[in-house]
């Protein structure tokens, strides 16, 4: 035990084990599975012709606002999740601190992007 | 391909002795087959003990046991001891020592760091209350939940297969693990919180990204990933 734990207190912060996300990308996965389908069936199978004034009339409704946002907060969960595991695979030095951070920050960046398109459309 | 005693098969070995040699090197042996079915130990005892008594490996029992001679044959993790040289299919064997583990000579490796890593996991019987009675008795059901965790030799084989375990000197590999679930899963154990602890981390069970490599690499047809999702299933039965 002592022989790992020097080295996760360094960069991992204590008692963070990666179980919760190792949890999170299976349900997360689980989630988008169903999202995607239902986004390809709505888009691609219902027949319904897809131009702005479709779209903007659709996307007026508070539950297709959050259907997307919950596409999107899951999509980023489990891209960005997907990154750490590739980072806390290769990057075994301070470099580690860095590339999370960033992509952090390039998490949060999309969602804030993601949020201002979806929320402020009015039928 | 069937080998006919007489036949004779080229063993391409990797040769390097840190203390003469610049860099690697392979050098070509070449074994007759003696009697059908021959191993491939009995093909390198025959390279040492009739041509070249400098190739050095590690071998002891020579019937799959004591797990001293893993090693990399023709791009497969295996005990040689255990491998017919005409399983191959080709008159040329390529042996290497086991990938990802520091090299001490030819086909020796350092297991320092492999058996540290064994050791993390607590891998004996741990016991807080004493024995009720004579001995600690186990159902038959029970102890059939060890079939497929205890007959781990310790070979090295499927930990030096793992993309992983390459990419990450913490992470402690399948060997390590398939021995914490041997102990985790045994009724008459008492320590499996102190090492589902120590597994439950980004360098034990959730490092896992089931390759799979180290089932194809067991030369005793384990299943370390298998037991790593047990382990995993174990710790979220737990803290859920």
């Amino acid at each position: 035990m002592m022989y790992m734990r020097g080295f996760i207190d360094r960069y991992q912060g204590s008692g963070k084990s990666g179980e919760w996300n190792w949890l999170f990308q299976r349900v997360s996965g689980a989630a988008l599975l169903v999202l995607l389908l239902g986004h390809f069936f709505i888009e691609h199978f219902t027949g319904v012709q897809i131009d702005y004034q479709t779209v903007s009339a659709r996307l007026a409704s508070t539950g297709w606002k959050l259907f997307d946002l919950t596409f999107v907060v899951f999509a980023l969960y489990h891209g960005i999740n997907g990154i750490f595991m590739v980072i806390e695979d290769y990057v075994h030095s301070g470099w580690r601190v860095f590339w999370k951070g960033f992509f952090w920050i390039v998490g949060i960046l999309y969602l804030v992007l993601a949020a201002i398109t979806i929320l402020p459309f009015k039928g | 391909m069937a080998l006919h005693v007489g036949d004779k098969v080229v063993f391409k070995i990797f040769r390097y002795d840190p203390e003469k040699d610049k860099a690697p090197y392979y050098k070509d042996y070449e074994v007759e087959i003696r009697r059908e079915g021959m191993m491939v130990l009995t093909g390198l005892n025959q390279i040492k003990w009739e041509q070249d008594p400098s190739l050095t490996y590690r071998r002891s029992c020579r019937e799959g046991v004591c797990g001293s001679d893993g090693m990399n044959i023709n791009g497969v993790n295996t005990v040689s001891c255990m491998s017919h040289i005409e399983d191959y299919n080709s008159n040329v064997l390529v042996i290497k020592p086991l990938p990802g583990f520091p090299i001490i000579k030819d086909l020796v490796c350092d297991f320092e760091d492999f058996f540290n890593k064994y050791y993390v996991v607590k891998p004996y019987l741990i016991e807080k209350n004493p024995p009720p009675g004579r001995e600690r008795l186990q159902s038959i059901e029970d102890r059939e939940r060890l079939n497929g965790l205890y007959e781990c030799i310790l070979c090295g084989c499927c930990s030096s297969s793992c993309p992983s375990y390459w990419a990450d000197p913490d992470y402690l590999g399948p060997s390590a693990m398939i021995n914490a679930a041997r102990f985790v899963f045994d009724t008459r154990d008492e320590g499996s919180d102190e090492r589902l602890d120590a597994v439950n981390n980004i360098h034990g069970v959730w490092r896992c990204h089931t390759i799979l490599n180290c089932i194809s690499a067991c030369p005793k047809e384990l299943n370390p990933t298998k037991a790593i999702g047990m382990l995993q299933k174990e710790i979220l039965k737990r803290t859920y």
